[in-house]
């Protein structure tokens, strides 16, 4: 596909989702007819479409955001994501909130591969990679919040604790890193600069 | 050449060692050829080093009352809320401010613990059309932040504003060009075969 006519899709895509979204009471129905259009631009196939609604409505049910959902998806048409990709990622986001974790990050990485014009397989693999991070992150929270410490703002520390890991603090160091500061009462920015190598 | 009127704008971060390397080096080569700017720096940096070496001075007792008997009375008498107030009154209202106070002050302190940050960023591209930052907080869209030409250096500025936290990103000479900031204190391996930098925000 010529980079013209992909950003002519995108374009398409991400009004009719937009509009869709934003012209209708009803967000759920609208958000579906929406994405029925992808299928009428041809995007995907009906059987396609009508998974990836599926799997648009479960990130939804599961707590995800209309507008992070859509991010997702306009994402996934610029970085010419295929069927499987976009509802790989959609599974993903929608796993992350089930498990009460910040989507954001995750987001910002499928748009950060697509901005940098690389492969969706290869976008798909390091986004996930993140996510996973996000659920070690959790891990080395929660080990400390049964140990006793005062992880008061365990929401504000999750995505930095995850970025410190992707970065290659190993969970070890991280956790060492946390017990000094929260021992120490270490402000949260002291806290986060000591956890980048 | 960076105009007299950047070094102005610059001069007070400069003085309290806020600038980056980069603007300093380019802030330094004006001052030492233009007389103006030497004499200005130089005297704000004795200026500076005056008010530094001053000692602490207590307030002599009685001062406040001192300045008050040299105003005629009308100018600090009694307001008419303060006349209206009976004596039984003014605990209870300084109670009730007291007790607001920390109200609005624990509120103020929590907003503000997460409110955004103005965040300068600087770049230095003498041969670039277009500079542009791309990054966690603006959906890495080259379209979305553009750097605006500041002097005929080629130091190109935006202002963003940041909510506490980390964040990665990265600028986009004319369009294309993925450059990492080189005043960047962390660079990460971005997992695509390139790297980002990275800021943190304070809270």
């Amino acid at each position: 596909m010529t980079a013209r006519l992909r950003g002519l899709c995108t374009a398409l895509v991400a009004t009719a989702l937009l509009a869709g979204v934003l012209c209708s009471p009803a967000a759920g129905e609208t958000t579906n007819r929406s994405l029925e259009r992808i299928v009428v631009k041809g995007m995907f196939s009906a059987e396609e479409g009508a998974r990836l609604q599926r799997a648009f409505a479960t990130a939804r049910q599961a707590g995800v955001e209309e507008r992070d959902a859509l991010a997702l998806v306009q994402a996934g048409v610029e970085g010419e994501f295929d069927a499987a990709q976009t509802l790989r990622v959609l599974s993903i986001v929608a796993q992350m909130a089930l498990e009460k974790l910040p989507v954001e990050g995750f987001i910002a990485k499928v748009e950060e591969g697509v901005s940098k014009r690389i492969p969706a397989d290869r976008v798909v693999q390091v986004a996930e990679r993140r996510a996973l991070m996000f659920n070690k992150a959790k891990s080395i929270l929660n080990s400390l919040v049964i140990q006793g410490f005062p992880v008061d703002d365990r929401d504000e520390l999750l995505p930095d604790l995850a970025a410190a890991l992707e970065a290659g603090r190993t969970p070890e160091q991280a956790r060492a890193i946390l017990v000094g500061a929260f021992q120490s009462g270490e402000s949260m920015g002291s806290t986060r600069r000591m956890l980048f190598p | 050449m960076l105009f007299c009127e950047d070094v102005e704008l610059m001069l007070q971060d400069y003085l309290s060692g806020y600038l980056l390397p980069s603007q300093r080096e380019i802030l330094e080569a004006h001052v030492r050829g233009c007389g103006e700017c030497r004499t200005l720096v130089a005297g704000l940096t004795r200026l500076d080093s005056r008010l530094d070496g001053l000692d602490d001075v207590e307030v002599p007792a009685g001062l406040s009352h001192s300045i008050l008997a040299a105003l005629p009375a009308q100018a600090y008498g009694p307001s008419p809320l303060r006349r209206a107030l009976s004596w039984g009154g003014i605990p209870a209202l300084a109670v009730l401010l007291i007790v607001a106070g920390f109200l609005a002050r624990g509120r103020l302190q929590l907003q503000d613990r997460f409110a955004a940050r103005d965040v300068e960023v600087v770049f230095t591209a003498p041969q670039a059309a277009s500079v542009t930052i791309v990054g966690d907080f603006n959906g890495w869209d080259p379209q979305r932040t553009q750097l605006v030409r500041s002097s005929h250096e080629g130091l190109w500025r935006a202002r963003l504003k940041l909510a506490p936290g980390v964040y990665q990103y990265s600028f986009v000479l004319d369009g294309s060009n993925w450059v990492s900031d080189p005043t960047a204190k962390t660079l990460l391996a971005d997992g695509f075969g390139g790297e980002n930098s990275v800021i943190i925000v304070d809270g």
